[in-house]
């Protein structure tokens, strides 16, 4: 219920009151008037009989003495036939009531009477009478009495609709939602009504009438409350916001209209208030607001670009800094174009294509990724996500759009694609190395651990790769207990975004590396043992579990299968060194006296010069020759250092010891094998023909075990040319790089041959043309060369002998000049 | 000049050669060398005397040079030096004929007084 509509009661009840107040000042004169004058004086006769009123006399007998005009119509009779009538018999309705009062008045002062007259008056109104009878007394002594009759249907009537309206009144301030009431100046509560009396937490009206609402104002609003108050005595009319503090405590808000009341005859107006409790409405305001607040934030703050575009004209509304900054424009400078300008144009189409989608209501939200091109005139490619802000099947309006930069990502995706191509063909150790890098672009980290592990259950590993800020580093051995790995070689795929020092306290290498975060994954064979594991870890914190990139699942397998691959291979070699191992001690064997004889040379030579030295000091009778005494001790010790060479070349050779890879010119081997072989060679009057590729051919070997092969071969050429008329011996030993990918090491020998059938043979085991052979040192050559990546043949020359081809890879980061 | 007796060494070991001629320098005997047998044979002449210090192990083999001037009835006595000093090689080489068998390395001496013994048997055996 609206201020005004109380307001127009308050009028009409005013209106209404005022009517009543003539109508009783009509009627009080009439009445003093018939009092006064028992019998009326001949010049007021007129007026007498003319009254508005009925006016009636009777005598101490109660019997007519005159009746004006007015009465004799409304009891339907001639004046004069009134004239000694009793009350009775003058008044047609409720006769009894009306003499019974008349009579009472000759006694007494009686109060008037109101009746209800039959008959309805002609608009169906009730007609109502007022009796009111006064005593004549004339010297102190009671003469008659005067009646006054009065037709008070209309005062009546208004009373009625008064009271009517009071109580709807009453009903609607009552009833209403609202706090209505009513002030007077000071804020003098005169009326409150239940509302408002909850809502001030007042038990009744009578606690609060004529306090001061004052008291109930939050402090803060108070000032401006009494201010608005007294603008509403000034005949104003406005509204205000403010909180309550309720007689128990509770705060609450509330928003009053008020309007100045001002009563008929009364001079000070009231303060009409209608106040209702706003806290639901602030409270969702108070949401609203901080929803807004939080959106806005979202908005200016989130870590991806956000913007709001109109949907139909690809207008930009609003895009928060980071959208601004993403595509290089400053702030503001992108609003009001359209986002077709910063698309490129071969994803234009596509782009326009969607969004017809949404403006037809085809799709609702979507994701696409298109290039678009920054400010600079890069072209970078974003992840853009669209969601209409406007609901089901209404008209398209705007559109609120998401645009995260997958440059990274996409490049990632290169990356990854690199690395399927740049480890596809690589086996060994050479796959881990690019595939740590790989990981490490493709992640943006700091470090990848590719580990094998050395024991079961696991407390040590070994890196493989070990990739450390922008380069493959040195690999390394560490204990796994209390670092992060411990739990990945468990078995486990972790994550740990952020904190991992917090995490494991103990493991200082975390500290030594600043490793903020941490992915681990297990690495397992094919029969689901755990063989190794990969960590990656950064100095700050990641985003998005890299366990759950795809890709990485598929190459953490493919690591796997190689880790596998190169835990059984190296199985295999520890095998075939072994046996390689057994094949040098037997060839060693076979050669022994020959190396006997070999460091009796040296021996015998040096005790010859010691023995001439001697003598020549004996017989000398005091004058030395001591240049050649020097000349003696030289060759001397020359001898001396051979025979050292002698037995260290035997003990290389025979000693047992890990196989180990080191990067050599691949004529190194072969001087060291003619050296080894050079009494051999000679006693058989072998001619030796050795031919050095000019060009440094490096390759990355284990020079012992290719040694073995040199010796193997060379030896069985020797064998092959005791036939041979000694001055047609002939050993060629030729190397020659075959590009940049290659060496060939070719012993040509021009011994008796093989047959085809030998030919074929000739590297499988226990196959041996000699009577004392194993047959084993060609086999196990082969062995050694393709466990160098390599490979071993053999053909026949052309007019006599053989030739042995050994092929080796160049070490890979040799480049042929 | 030509007859005095004579140190053919024949050893393909150039440091064997040239510490063996220091030795016979100081001994005051006269040495010649050789590297193959095919050089030695090619040079010797029957009627020298002196001895033949003898490498087993050489192109051309001491073995069958040792056959050779057994079945030539050659008077020049054969002192083999070897390193490979088995019983069996001994063995062969006294019967083809060989007046000493040392095995590498060697006591000087004891070759020194071998020596001047083959040399006296070789002069002996000229006149």
């Amino acid at each position: 219920m609206s201020a005004t509509t109380n307001s127009r009661l308050m009028d009409e009840i005013a209106r209404l009151r005022g009517r009543i107040e003539e109508l009783e000042r009509d009627h009080s004169a009439a009445s003093a008037f018939a009092s006064r004058e028992l019998l009326v004086p001949p010049e007021q006769v007129d007026l007498y009989q003319h009254a508005t009123v009925g006016l009636c006399s009777f005598d101490r007998d109660l019997r007519c003495l005159n009746v004006n005009a007015t009465l004799a119509k409304l009891v339907s009779r001639a004046e004069r036939e009134c004239r000694g009538l009793s009350p009775q018999e003058i008044f047609p309705f409720e006769s009894e009531r009306i003499a019974a009062r008349a009579r009472d008045a000759l006694q007494r002062d009686v109060e008037a009477l109101e009746l209800n007259h039959p008959r309805a008056r002609a608009d169906g109104t009730e007609q109502w009478y007022r009796f009111e009878f006064k005593a004549i007394i004339v010297d102190d002594c009671v003469q008659g009495v005067t009646g006054t009759i009065s037709d008070v249907s209309d005062r009546r009537l208004a009373e009625t609709s008064l009271l009517e309206s009071e109580e709807k009144f009453r009903k609607v301030f009552e009833s209403v939602p609202e706090c209505v009431k009513l002030l007077a100046r000071d804020g003098e509560l005169l009326d409150m009504n239940a509302a408002g009396l909850a809502m001030i937490e007042a038990e009744s009206i009578d606690d609060v009438r004529g306090e001061s609402v004052y008291s109930l104002i939050a402090r803060e609003y108070l000032d401006a409350f009494m201010a608005n108050e007294e603008a509403v005595y000034r005949g104003e009319s406005n509204s205000q916001v403010f909180e309550v503090i309720g007689l128990k405590g509770t705060r609450r808000w509330m928003e009053t209209h008020q309007v100045p009341l001002v009563y008929s005859g009364k001079t000070d107006p009231v303060v009409l208030a209608v106040t209702r409790d706003i806290s639901e409405r602030k409270k969702v305001e108070e949401a609203r607001l901080a929803s807004e607040r939080w959106f806005r934030s979202i908005f200016e703050q989130a870590g991806v670009a956000v913007g709001v575009i109109e949907t139909r004209s690809g207008r930009i509304v609003r895009v928060n800094h980071k959208y601004e900054a993403l595509l290089g424009y400053a702030s503001g400078e992108l609003v009001g174009h359209s986002w077709r300008d910063h698309t490129h144009p071969d994803d234009l189409q596509e782009s326009l294509a969607r969004v017809r989608q949404l403006i037809e209501g085809e799709v609702r939200d979507y994701s696409i990724e298109k290039r678009v091109i920054h400010k600079d005139g890069s072209t970078r490619w974003m992840n853009v996500t669209i969601s209409p802000m406007w609901p089901v099947g209404d008209p398209p309006g705007e559109h609120i759009v998401i645009v995260q930069d997958v440059t990274k990502r996409k490049r990632g995706d290169a990356v990854l694609q690199g690395l399927v191509e740049g480890t596809a063909s690589r086996t060994g150790d050479e796959f881990f190395g690019p595939f740590a890098t790989s990981l490490a672009t493709l992640f943006a980290a700091k470090y990848v651990l590719v580990c094998e592990h050395l024991d079961d259950p696991v407390t040590r590993v070994r890196t493989l790769a070990f990739w450390k800020h922008d380069r493959l580093g040195e690999n390394m051995e560490y204990a796994l207990s209390g670092s992060p790995c411990e739990r990945t070689a468990a078995g486990e795929w972790s994550f740990f975004p952020t904190g991992i020092q917090e995490r494991f306290p103990t493991d200082d290498d975390l500290v030594a590396l600043q490793a903020e975060s941490y992915c681990g994954i297990p690495l397992t064979d094919s029969s689901r043992r755990i063989i190794g594991h990969i960590a990656i870890m950064d100095d700050g914190p990641m985003t998005g579990n890299l366990c759950d990139v795809p890709a990485l699942q598929v190459f953490t397998s493919r690591a796997a299968a190689e880790l596998e691959r190169r835990q059984t291979e190296h199985e295999l070699r520890v095998l075939q060194d072994r046996l390689a191992h057994v094949s040098r001690v037997s060839t060693m064997g076979e050669m022994a006296t020959g190396l006997a004889h070999e460091l009796n040379q040296p021996l015998a030579a040096m005790l010859s010069y010691a023995y001439a030295g001697e003598q020549t000091l004996h017989d000398s009778n005091g004058s030395v020759d001591v240049e050649y005494l020097q000349e003696l001790f030289e060759k001397l010790s020359g001898q001396a250092a051979r025979a050292g060479e002698i037995i260290r070349r035997l003990r290389t050779l025979v000693g047992k010891r890990t196989a180990a890879r080191a990067r050599v010119d691949i004529e190194d081997p072969v001087v060291e094998v003619l050296a080894l072989l050079d009494a051999t060679l000679r006693r058989n009057e072998v001619q030796v023909d050795l031919k050095l590729d000019l060009q440094p051919c490096p390759v990355n070997i284990d020079e012992i075990q290719i040694q073995q092969v040199l010796v193997n071969i060379i030896r069985n050429a020797i064998d092959a040319m005791k036939s041979t008329e000694p001055e047609k011996r002939r050993l060629a030993i030729i190397t020659s790089a075959q590009g940049a990918e290659a060496v060939d090491v070719a012993i040509q020998d021009s011994g008796e041959g093989l047959s085809e059938d030998e030919l074929g043979r000739v590297f499988d085991a226990f196959v041996s043309s000699k009577p004392e052979g194993m047959g084993m040192g060609l086999a196990i050559s082969r062995t050694i060369v393709e466990s160098h990546g390599g490979s071993l043949s053999v053909a026949s020359n052309p007019h006599r002998g053989v030739t042995f081809r050994i092929q080796l890879p160049l070490a890979k980061d040799f480049h042929a000049r | 000049m030509n007859n005095s007796p004579t140190v053919f060494v024949l050893d393909d070991d150039p440091a064997i050669q040239d510490s063996l001629a220091q030795v016979l320098r100081v001994l005051g005997l006269r040495a010649e060398f050789f590297t193959t047998v095919a050089d030695f044979c090619a040079a010797h002449d029957p009627s020298r005397t002196g001895c033949l210090l003898l490498d087993l192990r050489l192109p051309g083999d001491g073995f069958s040079l040792l056959k050779k001037l057994k079945s030539d009835g050659s008077s020049l006595p054969v002192i083999v030096i070897t390193g490979h000093g088995d019983a069996d090689t001994k063995e062969r080489v006294m019967e083809l004929g060989a007046i000493a068998f040392y095995e590498k390395p060697f006591r000087i001496r004891e070759l020194s007084d071998t020596i001047r013994e083959a040399f006296e048997r070789s002069t002996r055996l000229a006149t």
